[in-house]
Parts: structure tokens; C-alpha cells; sequence
């Protein structure tokens, strides 16, 4: 049916001099109209923050505009002045070996527990929800924690005094300061990644394994080869969130070293920190902001390639799959 | 507390005649509330008290609330935590509290530049009865826009026990003798000296300064000679195991270290003179000095209260004289022997002494203290710079030289 004959049959829409939708046109409208308030939200809580980043960061916003309103326009001035700014290139080499060496353990030893709690064993049932507990604790609590437990007198260095171990002061320690605050990022986001896990192996297959199984695939090919493609789309989505979420690392930073010893764990998000709420320097805050906006945008990039790459290869996957047998082009 | 002492009456008086007669309606209750010449009917106040913590907090809350009974306005006392964002969003969006406590170093400046705050001098405010450098502390180009009640500096604290047992009899007047001192106190189980490190809460700045001063430098100048003899101070305890090395991971909290006698000598302010928590005889003794016979010289920070700019000038009014009966000497008073912070008032200085005589260094100390303000925003980026020159000279083993230059900003 055309649009042009669905509206000649409607009662009364011929009213002189109104001009009619067709019922293409009025559908069209009521999506629209759907869409609204999802981009009502969109524009207000994404775009407007994102863009008065982006205006904030090409200008001298300083205290005095909360006041007078008044930020002067500088251009690239903030971005030259954090590119010449020594501790930039230490903040991102930082950033980015926080977010790598994290996630990389996040996953290995997420997917591990999550391996674990799918097996029945004493305490399998409740052990999955303490394990949560840790991810339940505001960033600020976890930094205070463990602060003092890898302090010099702290627990951590009890336990290996205990077992004849070295013992440090690791957070006060350049060579050992950045690696502390990774270990508690990662022990921080632990229980996130292996509860998602524990889920996301719910929905393999049962029949998968057990045909692998059969087949005569020992424990790492069933999961080399059964169970990792299966949740590798929640893997590749987990991966993605952590990485933006940890490439903003600040919290954990500021209570453990607050970017020390001598600027040894700053990272980009820290520096961002410092120059907003210590130097009230907003333009270059800004300005570091939008340096880590860049990054961001480019693992998201690179996800969105592969992940529609990845797509296309499975619809290939499958086209060949349902192909008649003996079809040959 | 509460009532308006007769000697800030006389004060006030010579104020303008406005303000005269709202204290006339304040002051003259000695206990008795006279019926008010002004009228402050009606009048409602919102104060902003950024000291979280008790007794400071409820002691003010009951000040104002006692001076607002016998001034007849009401007042909402409220306490507020990360006070700069709040107020920076009060001023953007006209709703600035009527009157706001403020850090004399920072927020004062601030919001006294942008035209935030009233001239209280206008207002018959007055900062008789202070010495020049407290006085200082409230004012902005020349203009009164602070009522200051409190102030706070430092000096060192040390362990008369241990002190004793390393056989040392005098507290160290000169940096060598710290120096000899904290190595000789420092044992096994405790460190000679403990000094912030940490660059995010402004305790290690803030304890450097007076160090940095005492060596004759100039705050303003990172990379004079005061200054690297003071990182140099800090690189030879780092250096000779007196200073633990997580200090680097300490600001405010370092007290905790010499309080849980874990480090023999401190560096503190005089909230730990009425710290009944400690649990050993302790002493007092001014900064040391680069060479001896110096006098030493610390840094000076202060409360102040600002009162919001406003066309409405009875409002203004009420806010000044509401000030003044909160800064009376009796509550000036209370409050350091509760909360440990050294009175504005001279004469409260010296009552605070008869009660608390370890406070003697810190009032001693007081009328040749620097003003942090006198640095103005560059005093922000100057606290990293010496932060940073600090942890890079000890954690790093650079000279306290290269490490300032390093640090200090180019150009």
C-alpha cells in the first residue's frame, strides 16, 4: 500500500488549505519524536560537557570566570604550555602502563576466578559475593587501605618479614611506587571483571564442551578454543569500558603517592587534577582532558574497527556455514 | 561565650555611626540585651564555616547563633567541605554566603580581587588590638575585607624523653645542630625528625616555608639561597636516615609519627598543644635558623571571616556586627584552648599563654611572621615547585640546587 492511497481513504483529512502528512511522513515524525528525549539527554549530558571541555580548554579559565564570566580566548596557548610541560610525556608513558599492565591481569586473573567459582567446590556459593566486596569500596577507602598496609610498617611488609622476603617502603619508593598503585588498581577492579566473567560463562554452551570434550581437547584447548570465543564479546566489551575507566585514573593516585615520589606515578588525569583544584589553572586542565579524550578516542576507534571486522567475519563464517552442500562458485 | 566585649564596642566606635549603633544594641549586654538601635528585624544570615571538625565547628556555630540572639537577625550556620569549588560556584551563581570563613592565603585574596567581598572598613570594622602581621591577614590591596579570630604558625616539637636519653639538653636553634640532633635521636625503632613530603594537601609547603625563610630566602624566589639551603636541610635528614623515607607519602598525617613516638622532633602547629591524646613530655622550641643568632621567621595563616558585597547595606550591616560579637576576645579565647589555634587578638594571645605556656613559641613567633597572601596566586604554583624540589633532592639524590632549578618555572 503507498502512502498517497492509505491517506485518501482517512476520514475528514482533506480539510482545505492544511497541508497532510503521508502516513511515510508520520511515521517518520513519531520516531523522531521517540527519539527526543534520548537526544535531548544526549546533547545536554554528552555533547555540552564535551564541547565547554573543548571551549574551556582554548581559553584563560581561571577562577575569576566563575565570577566575572570572563575567559579570553588563547587558542593552542594550553596546549603549548602542557606540551612543553616536562611531566607530560612521564604522565602519559604512566597512564598508559597502568591501563596495559592492568587489564592485561585483570583479565588473566579475572577470567581465572571466574573459571574457579563455575566449579562447585566448599564456599563456591558465597565466595563469588565476598570477592565483591572490594569493588564495592569508594576509591578513596581502597587508597587510605592500602596506603598504610604497603606503608613501611605495614602489613604487607609484615607478612613478608614473615617469609624471609624484602620488605619496602613501596609506595615511597621510585622503582617500586608505580607498580604498587597497578597492584591495587588491579585488585581493585578484580571482583568487577571476574563476577561479569562468571556470568558471561553461564552462557556457554554446555553441549560445545562437552562435544570438545569428546573430541578429546584437554582443559586449554576447551578454552583456547570453546569457551573464549564464546564470551570473547563480553571480553572485548569489558576490555574497552576498563581501559577508558582506567586511562581517567585519578582517585587511586592522589590517596596512595599523590604522583609521587618526585613525580614518579603521575598520570594524565592527575596532572588534569592538579591544575584545576591545586594551581586553578582550568584551560590546561582542560587542555590535559582533552589529551586523554584523544587517547580514548583512539582505543575506541580501534575497538570499533575490529569489532566490525570481527562481524563481518563471523557473517561470512556463517554464510559458508548454511551454503548447500556441493555448491560451488 | 558570647557577648560583645566593651573594649570592641569602644573599637567599633570608630566605625561609622551606623555601625555604632548596631553594636550599641550588640555590646551593651555585659547580659543584658538593650533594646537594639538599629533594627535588624527580619534580617537573615547564612554563614559558611569551612572547619569540619570539633570542637572547632560547634563552638562557632554557637557563637554566631549567641551573637545573632542578641542582635535579633536569624542566622543559618552551615559547615561546608571543599570550600573552594563551593564558593567559586556561590559566586558564579549570586548566591555567595552573607558570611563566609575564609583561608587568609587563598580564598581571601581570591574573592577580595573579584569584588566578592565587602570593605569592612566601610562598615566600622576595625583590626585594633592585632599586631601588623595578624592584621595583614584580613586585608587585600590595602582594603579590610577579613575579620580574623584565629591564627595558626609553627614551631618544633620535640620529646623531652628522648631527648634526655640521647643525651641532648637544649632544643636545636641551628640547622646543623637539627641536623645533629635527629641523627643522634634516631634508633631502631624511631626516626630523629618527621616532616611532611606529600604535594597534594599543602602540609609539606606550608612546614617548608619557615625553614626556607629562616635561612633568609625569599618564597617568591625558588632558587635563592634560603631556599636551597632549606631543601639542602631536608636532603641531609633524608640522607643521613633521620627523616624516614616515606615521608614523601605524608602531609598533615606526619604528626601521627610523632605523636605515636615513631619520630623524636615534629614540625607542627599549635592544634597539638591541646592534644590531651599524647602520651609523653613534650616540648617547644622556635624554628632553627641557617646561623646562629638569626631570628627565626615563620609563615602566618589565619580564619578570617569576609562578609559577601551586597546592595542591601542593613544586611551588611547586621553581617559586620555579627562579625565583631563572634571576634570577641572571650570567644577568641575558647576557641584556642579548645581547638588549639592562636588567637587574633593580642591581649587573648597573651591570656592564651597563661593557660597554655608551650604556646609561648608560637606567640613569640607571630609579629615578625610572613603572610603567605603577600605571594598572591603565585603562591599556588610555588607550593609544587618546592614540593617537587623536596621529594626530587631527597628520593632522586639531586642537589638541592639542580632540584629547584629543575622545578622552579622557566622564564
Amino acid at each position: 500500500m503507498t502512502s498517497a492511497a492509505a491517506a485518501a481513504r482517512r476520514p475528514g483529512a482533506s480539510a482545505p488549505g492544511r497541508r497532510r502528512l503521508s502516513l511515510t511522513g508520520r511515521r517518520r515524525l513519531e520516531l523522531w519524536l521517540f527519539l527526543v528525549p534520548a537526544a535531548v539527554f544526549f546533547a545536554v549530558f554528552f555533547v555540552y560537557p564535551l564541547c565547554y571541555g573543548v571551549y574551556m580548554s582554548t581559553t584563560d579559565f581561571t577562577t575569576g570566570t566563575f565570577i566575572t564570566g570572563k575567559a579570553p580566548f588563547v587558542g593552542a596557548d594550553n596546549f603549548v604550555s602542557i606540551f612543553q610541560s616536562p611531566l607530560l610525556g612521564k604522565a602519559i608513558l604512566n597512564t598508559l602502563l597502568i591501563t596495559v599492565v592492568s587489564i592485561s591481569a585483570e583479565l588473566v586473573i579475572g577470567l581465572a576466578l571466574a573459571l574457579l567459582f563455575a566449579k562447585t567446590f566448599p564456599g563456591s556459593r558465597w565466595l563469588p559475593t565476598l570477592i565483591l566486596l572490594p569493588w564495592l569500596l569508594p576509591a578513596v577507602v581502597v587508597g587510605t587501605m592500602w596506603k598504610w598496609l604497603l606503608s613501611e610498617s605495614g602489613a604487607v611488609n609484615d607478612v613478608l618479614a614473615a617469609l624471609g622476603l624484602p620488605t619496602d617502603a613501596w609506595l615511597a619508593d621510585p622503582s617500586t611506587a608505580l607498580w604498587a598503585v597497578i597492584a591495587v588498581a588491579i585488585w581493585a577492579s578484580l571482583p568487577y571483571w571476574s563476577i561479569i566473567l562468571s556470568a558471561a560463562l553461564r552462557q556457554v554452551p554446555p553441549e560445545h564442551l562437552e562435544a570438545a570434550q569428546l573430541d578429546g581437547a584437554g582443559a586449554w584447548q576447551r578454552l583456547r578454543y570453546v569457551i573464549i570465543p564464546s564470551i570473547w564479546p563480553v571480553i572485548s566489551v569489558l576490555v574497552v569500558m576498563s581501559i577508558v575507566y582506567t586511562l581517567l585514573i585519578v582517585d587511586l593516585v592522589l590517596v596512595l603517592t599523590g604522583g609521587g615520589p618526585a613525580d614518579n606515578t603521575v598520570t594524565l588525569g592527575l596532572l588534569s587534577y592538579r591544575n584545576a583544584f591545586e594551581l586553578f589553572h582550568f584551560g590546561d586542565a582542560a587542555a590535559y582532558g582533552m589529551v586523554l579524550l584523544g587517547i580514548s578516542l583512539v582505543f575506541a576507534i580501534v575497538y570499533t574497527w575490529l569489532s566490525g571486522r570481527e562481524g563481518a567475519e563471523r557473517a561470512s563464517a556463517r554464510q559458508r556455514a548454511h551454503r548447500p552442500k556441493g555448491t560451488i562458485r | 561565650m558570647a557577648h560583645l566585649p566593651r573594649r570592641s564596642l569602644a573599637l567599633a566606635l570608630t566605625g561609622g555611626a551606623a555601625t555604632a549603633l548596631i553594636l550599641t544594641g550588640c555590646a551593651s549586654g555585659g547580659g543584658t540585651a538593650a533594646p537594639s538601635a538599629t533594627d535588624f528585624s527580619g534580617v537573615s544570615l547564612t554563614v559558611w564555616n569551612t572547619i569540619d571538625y570539633d570542637p572547632y565547628q560547634s563552638l562557632q556555630k554557637q557563637y554566631f547563633e549567641d551573637c545573632a540572639d542578641q542582635l535579633g537577625v536569624t542566622v543559618d550556620v552551615q559547615t561546608i567541605t571543599d570550600s573552594t569549588s563551593k564558593y567559586l560556584q556561590a559566586a558564579s551563581s549570586k548566591s555567595f554566603p552573607d558570611i563566609a570563613q575564609l583561608s587568609t592565603d587563598v580564598q581571601l585574596p581570591l574573592f577580595a580581587s573579584q569584588g566578592v567581598l565587602a570593605d569592612l572598613g566601610a562598615l566600622g570594622v576595625t583590626t585594633d588590638g592585632q599586631t601588623d602581621s595578624v592584621a595583614d591577614l584580613g586585608t587585600y590591596d590595602g582594603t579590610l575585607y577579613g575579620v580574623t579570630t584565629n591564627v595558626e604558625d609553627y614551631v618544633l616539637f620535640y620529646d623531652k624523653a628522648a631527648f634526655a636519653a640521647a643525651g641532648i639538653t637544649e632544643p636545636p636553634a641551628t640547622f646543623e645542630e637539627l641536623v645533629a640532633d635527629a641523627k643522634a635521636l634516631t634508633s631502631s625503632g624511631e626516626y630523629g625528625i618527621v616532616l611532611p613530603g606529600e604535594g597534594t594537601d599543602g602540609a609539606a609547603p606550608v612546614y617548608f616555608l619557615p625553614f626556607l625563610l629562616s635561612a633568609g630566602g625569599d618564597p617568591a624566589e625558588p632558587t635563592s639561597d634560603g631556599a636551597v639551603a632549606a631543601v639542602d636541610l631536608y636532603k641531609q635528614l633524608f640522607d643521613d636516615g633521620s627523616l624516614s623515607k616515606e615521608f614523601v607519602n605524608w602531609g598533615w598525617d606526619s604528626s601521627e609519627q610523632w605523636t605515636g613516638q615513631k619520630a623524636a622532633i615534629q614540625v607542627s602547629g599549635p592544634w597539638n598543644l591541646v592534644d590531651t591524646s599524647i602520651p609523653f613530655e613534650y616540648g617547644t622550641a622556635p624554628i632553627p635558623t641557617l646561623n646562629a643568632g638569626e631570628d627565626p621567621q615563620v609563615t602566618l595563616l589565619g580564619y578570617t571571616y569576609g562578609v559577601a558585597a551586597s546592595d542591601d547595606a542593613n544586611k551588611q550591616a547586621a553581617a559586620a556586627a555579627l562579625l565583631q560579637c563572634r571576634a570577641s576576645e572571650e570567644n577568641q579565647l575558647e576557641t584556642a584552648v579548645q581547638g588549639g589555634y592562636i588567637p587574633a587578638l593580642t591581649s587573648a594571645q597573651e591570656s592564651f599563654v597563661e593557660q597554655v605556656p608551650a604556646a609561648q613559641s608560637f606567640v613569640d613567633a607571630i609579629p615578625n611572621a610572613f603572610n603567605a597572601a603577600s605571594l598572591g596566586t603565585d603562591w599556588n604554583e610555588l607550593q609544587q615547585v618546592y614540593v617537587a624540589a623536596i621529594q626530587n633532592a631527597t628520593v632522586n639524590g639531586v642537589s638541592a640546587k639542580d632540584a629547584l632549578a629543575e622545578a622552579a618555572p622557566q622564564g
